[in-house]
């Protein structure tokens, strides 16, 4: 399965943030976009998934078009974690099945398999301990993992996620990193920004650099390394090292 | 889905035009002229076109109710009985109502309940009061026999007698509370023609607001009928607003008062603070002279009636007797 | 793992225990409104057994029980019922959209809209009273219009919906004030409109309102899935491939439906849609089928108490009705608030 950003320019109304955006992904990586603040990670993301319609170029995967994909089958497709969330006392449960919405017919009966799918994505995410529990209740990792419990649920063999671990605890985002490494075992294609240089080095399969809508590299973390495109976008100094194979960072 | 969605859509729409179209059964309650035709056939059966327009029949009623005060006192003039009247019956101005008739709710909001209740065979209720129209659909479909009167000037008044004296078969009492009022009417208003015509102006007062009233309120028409020339109807917009420029520019003869409301006093009050506390006030002709007169609520509020004759008696007193 | 849960597959995304008790507050919700029909036809200024309700019901005889009970109690009853079940499940609808379970119909114009017809009706056609509830309706129906088509250029969001029925209200209510100056019969009139009533009313004044009540309702709990993912937010609702667009149009279209059939026939209550959900919230947290469910019975049982209790408690005159549901409406609000606070979960006693 290969998705093709071709040409890809967007903005909001007649403010453009993309420039001619172009890339390919293959099934099973996990892809980090990186950037400052403000560079257009989140409007890429938001067209690239479907969210938003691009101003020219498309979003194709295998060849479809995913902005003309009627919205359950593109559901079905992809699935995305966004920023913006408004839990409310929803329960965990209840919010895992929403992710079975894209497969419900009328009349709106979750089915025996539904809920295996739901229980087994609890089970994975970690979260079958407080399935009962209000949302608005839990923790900011508690929850996230929940909304990645559905997304699981809603089982897509692609997955955009906008900032899934700024602001959580340090516990938290090296779980929910494992986890998101677990998805990928399980076939998924994962699309993430992430503001922690570390975790994107760390995890990533390749890595999107993008610079005033730009996108300036796509590559494996060792080729951005040596090219020392980090330094390019932040004003630092990127430093390897091989005993421990971690990446750290110095100002410049 | 979305096909399914628009076939919602279209069918709601559909639903609604159709029963939009129908609508309510009601008839429209616009007021017709008082034209009460009536016919009383040898069974005592009395047949008339009430003021909303519907074809009453009513033969000799034995439990009647009013809804109006105005109303009850003329069903009594009328020699009939009253077992059940709203609360403004028995206000403090009024004297005719006898004690004791139970009470079906106030002027403004009689309960249907209460009426359907108490079983009557004939209902006086008022055109001219929104809430007793819109009891009609309601005691209508309880099988109960509705009249609506409206009553603005002595003549509607006497239609009135006319038809309630027809069912009380006691046409001796629309002789004593009607004719001879109207005799008496008459008489006074010949006493006062080939007199200059005063200019008058007449304010109806509430404990939050005073207004002119023209020609065609019921004083209003008679003082008309008395010839003197009204102010509000030379400056319609003295009806909205009584505003003192307009007042000193036309400089009334006299300038007379009723009160509405449940307070006299405050009504009066209202006068003392908001209109007389004008410096200008004291300035007009009518203040100087002594002709700012506060008017009997039961002469000239309330419906007079069978008193009517002494209404126009009194006016033609303030406007032509002795200086 | 499997935990056990039988009975409605619905409750699969509760658990058994909050199941149970979500069940019992919604019987007690059908219940509470079984007894307000039964009360609010037997008990008036007079008093009527209940053998001599369903004897009525069977067979109209005449009687003068029979008769008030046709011709006074079963309608305000049944008007009652409807009001209070539509502007409910109008409130959860608005309070989905909105994603703020404060929000209430009024704020997207409803409540002016109708207003404002229903007085520009009785200042130009002064007698015509059988125009004022098509009037309101239209009002209620062509302002949220105007709000979505406002709205509509930022993509119909929360925040502007908000706005602009804020504006919108506002201009209307001037335009009322307007009215009843240049009118001011039509102030006197328009009194007992602002403050709802069901007094006065008759099965015809009922159709074809409670068509539109009913379709409403219908079409709300349709939707009920589609609500709760609407609440979730507007890309997360996206994501799942809902159309958000299209939802949110419908749910508006709905709940003014509802509201302005409702307030045509029974005038501006207010506080119905605000606090009738907010109130099932505290019990029912499963999902919106639920809610809307439980809304629409305590909606109609509360507006029948209230009405009964406006024609009992000084017969035989009359408290408006919109008076006694905000006397008894908020107090007991203000007692769950503050009980709420108190405990973690708020379950009832």
């Amino acid at each position: 399965m290969v998705i093709r950003l071709e040409n890809l320019c967007g903005g909001y109304g007649r403010k453009q943030v993309l420039f001619d955006i172009n890339a390919e992904i293959k099934t099973g990586e996990i892809i980090s976009i990186v950037g400052a603040n403000g560079c257009g990670k989140s409007t890429l993301l938001e067209i690239a998934s479907g969210l938003m319609k691009p101003m020219s170029g498309r979003v194709t995967v295998d060849g479809e078009d995913v902005h003309s994909m009627e919205g359950k089958k593109r559901a079905k497709l992809i699935s995305v974690l966004s920023q913006q969330k408004s839990p409310g006392v929803l329960t965990v449960r209840a919010l895992v099945y929403h992710g079975r919405f894209p497969y419900l017919g009328y009349p709106r009966r979750y089915t025996d398999e539904d809920r295996q799918i739901v229980e087994e994505a609890m089970q994975t995410a970690g979260v079958s301990e407080f399935a009962d529990e209000s949302l608005s209740e839990l923790s900011g990792g508690q929850q996230q993992k929940a909304y990645i419990a559905m997304l699981i649920a809603q089982n897509t063999k692609i997955v955009y996620m906008d900032e899934p671990v700024t602001f959580l605890d340090i516990n938290y985002q090296l779980e929910l990193m494992n986890l998101i490494k677990r998805m990928q075992k399980s076939g998924k294609t994962v699309i993430m920004i992430i503001h922690d240089l570390n975790l994107a080095m760390t995890y990533s399969d390749r890595i999107m650099a993008m610079k005033d809508g730009r996108l300036i590299s796509m590559g494996t973390p060792k080729e951005i390394y040596e090219k020392g495109v980090l330094g390019e976008l932040f004003g630092i100094e990127t430093h390897y090292s091989e005993k421990e194979n971690q990446y750290f960072f110095k100002k410049l | 889905m979305k096909k399914y969605l628009y076939m919602l859509a279209a069918g709601v729409l559909a639903v609604s035009m159709l029963s939009g179209c129908s609508a309510d059964n009601s008839k429209n309650n616009e007021q017709v002229a008082e034209e009460t035709t009536k016919t009383a056939s040898e069974t005592g059966d009395v047949t008339f076109t009430d003021a909303l327009g519907h074809s009453v029949t009513v033969n000799n009623p034995k439990t009647t109710i009013a809804c109006m005060g105005s109303f009850a006192e003329t069903w009594l003039l009328a020699g009939g009985e009253l077992a059940g009247v709203t609360d403004d019956a028995y206000d403090e101005n009024r004297t005719d109502i006898p004690d004791g008739i139970s009470s079906v709710g106030t002027l403004n909001s009689p309960s249907a309940e209460t009426i359907i209740s108490m079983n009557p065979d004939f209902v006086i209720l008022s055109a001219n009061t929104k809430e007793h129209v819109e009891l009609y659909d309601t005691l209508n479909s309880a099988g109960i026999n509705t009249a609506y009167f409206s009553v603005n000037t002595f003549e509607d008044y006497l239609n009135m007698l006319n038809v309630l004296t027809t069912i009380t078969g006691r046409e001796d009492l629309y002789e004593k509370n009607g004719v001879e009022v109207q005799n008496k009417i008459n008489e006074v208003i010949e006493s006062t023609k080939g007199k200059e015509s005063p200019k008058v102006l007449y304010i109806r007062a509430f404990s939050t607001g005073a207004k002119a009233k023209d020609s065609t309120s019921m004083t209003g028409k008679m003082l008309a009928d008395l010839g003197a020339t009204n102010i509000a109807d030379l400056q319609p917009s003295l009806l909205e607003d009584l505003s003192m420029e307009e007042i000193i520019k036309q400089d009334p003869d006299f300038i007379f008062v009723t009160t509405m409301g449940s307070s006299e006093e405050a009504a009066i009050e209202y006068l003392k603070t908001e209109v007389e506390s004008n410096p200008a006030w004291n300035e007009l002709s009518a203040v100087k002279n002594g002709r700012y007169i506060v008017l009997d609520k039961a002469l000239f509020h309330y419906k007079p009636n069978a008193r009517w004759g002494e209404s126009y008696e009194i006016l033609a007193n303030y406007l032509y007797g002795e200086e | 793992m499997r935990d056990g849960v039988k009975a409605m597959k619905y409750s699969q995304t509760i658990s058994t225990e909050k199941n149970k008790k979500e069940l019992i507050f919604i019987t007690i919700c059908i219940v509470a409104l079984i007894m307000s029909i039964l009360l609010g036809v037997c008990l008036g200024a007079t008093r009527i057994p209940v053998s001599d309700f369903f004897k009525a019901l069977i067979d109209n005889d005449g009687s003068t029980n029979s008769r008030i009970i046709y011709a006074v109690r079963l309608p305000r009853v049944v008007a009652s019922v409807l009001a209070g079940a539509a502007l409910a499940v109008s409130g959860v609808e608005i309070q989905s959209i909105l994603e703020n379970p404060l929000a209430a119909p009024s704020i997207i114009g409803i409540n002016s809209g109708a207003g404002f017809s229903a007085v520009l009706a009785m200042a130009l056609f002064p007698n015509k009273f059988s125009l004022i509830p098509t009037a309101a309706f239209i009002g209620a129906m062509v302002t949220v219009g105007t709000v979505y088509i406002i709205a509509r250029k930022n993509g119909a969001s929360k925040i502007t919906l908000v706005l602009a029925g804020i504006a919108v209200g506002n201009l209307l209510n001037a335009g009322i004030n307007t009215i009843t100056t240049f009118f001011p019969d039509a102030l006197t009139a328009s009194n007992s409109f602002k403050v709802g009533s069901v007094a006065g009313i008759t099965f015809g004044k009922l159709t074809p309102a409670w068509i539109y009540i009913v379709v409403g309702i219908a079409l709300a709990f349709v939707f009920s899935n589609e609500l709760d993912i609407l609440a979730l937010g507007d890309k997360t609702a996206k994501s799942l491939g809902m159309n958000v667009k299209l939802i949110r149009f419908i749910m508006l279209i709905t709940a003014a439906m509802l509201a302005g059939a409702a307030v045509s026939f029974s005038g501006l209550l207010s506080f119905v849609g605000l606090i009738v959900p907010h109130i099932v919230r505290f019990f029912v947290k499963s999902g919106s089928r639920r809610l809307i469910t439980a809304s629409a019975f305590l909606g109609g049982a509360f507006v029948t108490f209230c009405d009964l209790l406006s024609r009992l408690l000084f017969a035989p005159y009359e408290i408006q009705l919109g008076i006694v549901i905000s006397y008894i409406g908020v107090p007991f609000f203000i007692y769950l608030i503050m009980k709420k606070k108190g405990g973690r979960h708020g379950d009832k006693a």
